[in-house]
C-alpha cells in the first residue's frame, strides 16, 4: 500500500516536472525565431537632459520601424564613472553589454584587447563609412578591426556672462591670455571671479584650461610626446597657477556641479565647458542672450593658432561580441540608424551634442537652432586644429593622480616643475 | 563525545562555516593572491612578485594614506572613545533629562553616513558653510577659512563628525556600566567616596571589557572609513585627507590597478591586526581581562 502511494506520488511529480520544463527543442527554436531580438543599450544620459530625451525618442522610432523584429531598450546610469566601471566589470565577467558608450583613450586599450568587442568591419558598408571622418575610423581600428563606431566628440568653448563683463567694464572677450589675466583684476573689483574651475573628480574644468594653455604655447602636440615633463608643460603649469588665482575660493575642492553652479549663479564670469552646458545655461538665464561663446585666448608668441579647439575624448559606441549573427547584424543596423543624417541632426540640434558623424545643416536648421549651439558647431568646424583634452590621453594611473597634483599646484605645495615631474612619473 | 553528537554539532556549524568560507576566507585568500599579481580588471592576471609592495612603499600617496589611517585610529581611541566614556559616566548617574540626552547622542548614529557627510560638507563649505557664517556673525570672520581644502585643517574637518557622534560607543559603555553590581557603589558611598572617586576607582576599572570592545569597533570603523573623506574632500587637498579605503578605491576604480589596490588591502588588514594586538596588550598590562568581554 505504502509502495503504491509512493509510486503514484512519483508519477505525479514526474508529470508536473515535465509540464513545467518548457517546450520541446523544436518548439522552443520556433518560438525563438519569431521573438524580436532584444538589444540593451547602456547609456549615461538621463531623461531629465535633452540628449537623454532625444536618444529615447530615436530608440522608440527605431523600435517602431522594426516592430516584431528588433527591440532596443535603454538602461540609464547617469553617474558616468560608475557606468564605466559597470561596463568594465561586465567585460571582465565575459558578459560585455550589447551596446555601450565609453571615453576612448589610446593609452588604455584594455577593452579593445579583451577580445569581447564586436568587429564592425563586415557591417561598415560604403554609405555608412562615408558618414565619418577617415581619421576617426582609423583611430578606432585596433589590430585591423573596427571595434567602435565614432559618435560623440564635443568641443570645449568659453561661455561668458556678458552682463558681468559689462559690469566689470570689459568690452569684449579676451583674445589673449595677457588680456585674460588683466581682466581677472577687473572682475575682482566688482566682486566676481573670472572663471569657474574644479579640482575634484576628473578636474575637467581645470584641465580644460591647462590643455588650452599647453596647446597655446606648444601647439597641438604639446602633451602628446614621449614625456609630459617639458618646458612647455612647466610654463603651462605656471600660468595655470595664476588662473587658479582668478577663480573662486571654492574652486579648490569643487566638483563639476559646484563649479558650473558658480557660473550659473553669476559668481564667475566664464566657464570652459562642452555643449552639455547649453541646456542648464538656457534654463538659468531664460534663453541665452546674456551668454556669449568664444574660442580660447591665445599667446602672442605661442605655437597655438586662434580658434584651436580642445575637445573631449572621442566617446564612441562599442558592442559586445555576439554568438548570434542575427543579433550582431541588428546591433550594427541600430548604430547605423543612430548615426544617420536625420538622427545626427536631431541629436545635435535638440540634444545639444557635437558628434563625429558628418552634420548637414540647412540655413533653415541653423535659423531655428539654439544660437549658442550653432556658434559652437561653427567653432568646431572652423577650428584650424582640434586637440583631445589632456586628461583623456593620460594612462589610468596618471588620470587618478592629476586632480591631487592640480590641488598641490594651486595651493603652492608643488612648484610647476614638480607638478609636471610628478604627473609624468605617475603616468605609467 | 558520541559520534552522533559530533555530527550534530558539525551539522549546526556547517551553515556558518560555509558563509565564513564563502564571504571571508575565499575573498581574503584572493586579496592575498592578488597582492602579488597585476590586473587591470579586464586583461590577464599576471604574476609580478613583490612589485606591488615596492610600488606601495615608494608611493607618497600610499604613505600619506597609511599615516592618515593611523591618525584616524588614534583620534578614535584617544578622543572619540574617552569622550564617549565621559558622556556615559555622566549619564550613568541619571541626571535630569538623561534619557533625552542619551537619545540625542544616539540619533546621528542611525542616520546614513553618506547623509551625515553631506551635512558636514555644508557645515565646512567655504562660501555658504554654517561654520564660516557663524564666525562672521560673531565678529570672528578673520578665522573663516576653506576648512575642507586647507591642508592644515582638512583632515580634522573630515574627522569632526566621527569625534562628535559618540552614540554607539556610549551605548556600549552604558551597557557595561549597568552590569556593575550596585553593592559596590553603595559600599563606596558609605565609605564617603565622591562621585568622581566612585567613577575613577570603581566604574572605570570595571568597564575595561567595554573599552576592548569599543577599541575593536573603532579600529574597524576607522580602517573602513570611506564616506567622510570621499564626499567631503575626495581625499584632497593633495591627499591630505586620503586614507587607505579611499586609496584602495582610487587604485581600483580610477587607476584600474587591482593588484596594487589588493596590496593596499593586505596592508590595511595587517595594520588592523597590529593595532588590535597593541590594544589588547595595553589592556592586559593595565590589569584588565578583555577576554571576558
Amino acid at each position: 500500500m505504502r509502495l503504491r502511494r509512493l509510486s503514484i506520488l512519483g508519477l505525479v511529480a514526474a508529470l508536473t516536472l515535465g509540464a513545467t520544463a518548457g517546450p520541446s527543442p523544436g518548439l522552443a527554436a520556433g518560438r525563438a525565431a519569431a521573438a524580436p531580438i532584444q538589444i540593451t543599450m547602456m547609456s549615461g544620459w538621463p531623461l531629465n537632459q535633452a540628449r537623454g530625451v532625444v536618444l529615447q525618442g530615436l530608440v522608440n522610432q527605431y523600435n517602431k520601424l522594426n516592430a516584431g523584429k528588433v527591440k532596443v531598450t535603454v538602461d540609464i546610469n547617469p553617474d558616468w564613472p560608475a557606468l564605466q566601471q559597470q561596463i568594465r566589470t561586465m567585460i571582465s565577467a565575459g558578459r560585455a553589454p550589447d551596446i555601450f558608450q565609453y571615453n576612448f583613450n589610446p593609452n588604455d586599450l584594455s577593452m579593445q584587447k579583451s577580445g569581447q568587442l564586436l568587429d564592425f568591419t563586415p557591417y561598415m558598408n560604403a554609405a555608412w563609412k562615408a558618414r565619418f571622418n577617415p581619421h576617426d575610423l582609423a583611430t578606432l581600428t585596433i589590430g585591423g578591426k573596427l571595434l567602435s563606431i565614432p559618435f560623440e566628440a564635443d568641443g570645449v568653448g568659453f561661455y561668458y556672462n556678458k552682463a558681468l563683463f559689462k559690469k566689470a567694464g570689459i568690452g569684449a572677450f579676451p583674445t589673449t591670455w595677457d588680456q585674460f589675466f588683466s581682466d581677472c583684476g577687473r572682475f575682482k573689483k566688482v566682486g566676481v571671479a573670472a572663471i569657474s574651475l574644479q579640482t575634484q573628480d576628473d578636474a575637467w574644468l581645470g584641465t580644460n584650461i591647462l590643455s588650452y594653455l599647453a596647446i597655446g604655447l606648444g601647439g597641438p602636440s604639446a602633451y602628446f610626446g614621449r614625456s609630459l615633463d617639458t618646458p612647455t608643460m612647466v610654463r603651462a603649469a605656471t600660468l595655470m597657477k595664476q588662473v587658479f588665482a582668478c577663480s573662486t575660493a571654492d574652486a579648490m575642492g569643487a566638483n563639476y556641479d559646484v563649479a558650473s553652479n558658480d557660473f550659473l549663479l553669476g559668481r564667475t564670469a566664464m566657464i570652459a565647458d562642452g555643449p552639455w552646458a547649453i541646456g542648464p545655461i538656457e534654463k538659468q538665464f531664460k534663453g541665452a542672450a546674456q551668454i556669449g561663446l568664444a574660442p580660447a585666448p591665445t599667446f602672442a608668441s605661442g605655437a597655438g593658432k586662434p580658434g584651436d579647439l580642445v575637445t573631449d575624448a572621442q566617446s564612441p559606441f562599442a558592442a559586445g561580441k555576439q554568438s548570434s549573427p542575427r543579433k550582431a547584424a541588428a546591433i550594427a543596423n541600430f548604430l547605423e540608424f543612430l548615426t544617420s543624417p536625420g538622427s545626427v541632426k536631431q541629436l545635435t540640434l535638440q540634444g545639444k551634442l557635437l558628434l563625429s558623424p558628418k552634420l548637414q545643416l540647412t540655413a533653415g536648421d541653423q535659423q531655428g537652432a539654439d544660437p549658442l549651439l550653432v556658434h559652437l558647431i561653427s567653432l568646431y568646424e572652423q577650428a584650424p586644429r582640434r586637440v583631445v583634452e589632456m586628461t583623456r590621453i593620460l594612462k589610468p594611473a596618471g588620470e587618478a593622480k592629476l586632480p591631487s597634483l592640480l590641488q598641490g599646484l594651486a595651493l603652492g605645495s608643488l612648484t610647476p616643475a614638480q607638478f609636471v615631474q610628478q604627473l609624468q612619473a605617475s603616468n605609467h | 563525545m558520541r559520534t552522533a553528537t559530533r555530527l550534530q554539532i558539525l551539522l549546526y556549524l556547517t551553515p556558518a562555516l560555509l558563509l565564513t568560507l564563502l564571504f571571508f576566507a575565499l575573498p581574503l585568500t584572493f586579496v592575498g593572491y592578488m597582492t602579488f599579481h597585476s590586473w587591470d580588471g579586464i586583461g590577464p592576471i599576471l604574476y609580478v612578485g613583490l612589485q606591488n609592495i615596492t610600488s606601495l612603499i615608494h608611493d607618497p600617496s600610499f604613505n600619506k594614506a597609511f599615516i592618515n589611517s593611523i591618525i584616524w585610529i588614534l583620534v578614535g581611541l584617544f578622543i572619540h572613545l574617552p569622550f564617549a566614556l565621559l558622556i556615559a559616566l555622566i549619564l550613568s548617574h541619571r541626571p535630569r533629562g538623561w534619557r533625552f540626552f542619551r537619545n540625542v547622542f544616539v540619533l546621528p548614529n542611525v542616520i546614513s553616513t553618506t547623509a551625515v557627510a553631506f551635512l558636514w560638507y555644508f557645515v565646512f563649505q567655504v562660501d555658504i558653510g554654517l561654520l564660516n557664517g557663524i564666525l562672521g556673525a560673531v565678529g570672528l570672520g578673520g578665522l573663516a577659512r576653506p576648512w575642507l581644502f586647507d591642508p592644515h585643517t582638512a583632515l580634522a574637518a573630515t574627522q569632526a563628525p566621527f569625534v562628535l557622534y559618540i552614540g554607539f560607543t556610549m551605548l556600549i559603555f552604558l551597557t557595561q556600566i549597568s552590569t556593575i553590581p550596585a553593592d559596590y557603589y553603595e559600599a563606596a558611598r558609605i565609605d564617603g567616596a565622591s562621585a568622581w572617586q566612585i567613577d575613577w576607582h570603581i566604574t572605570i576599572p570595571l568597564v575595561r571589557p567595554a573599552v576592548a570592545i569599543n577599541a575593536l569597533f573603532i579600529t574597524g570603523f576607522c580602517l573602513r572609513m570611506f564616506e567622510y573623506p570621499f564626499i567631503m574632500t575626495s581625499g584632497g587637498p593633495m591627499d591630505a585627507t586620503l586614507n587607505l579605503s579611499l586609496y584602495i578605491y582610487r587604485s581600483m576604480v580610477t587607476a584600474h590597478a587591482y593588484g596594487l589596490s589588493m596590496a593596499a588591502g593586505s596592508a590595511t588588514i595587517l595594520l588592523g591586526i597590529a593595532v588590535m594586538a597593541l590594544v589588547f596588550l595595553a589592556l592586559r598590562r593595565a590589569g584588565g581581562r578583555p577576554a571576558e568581554a
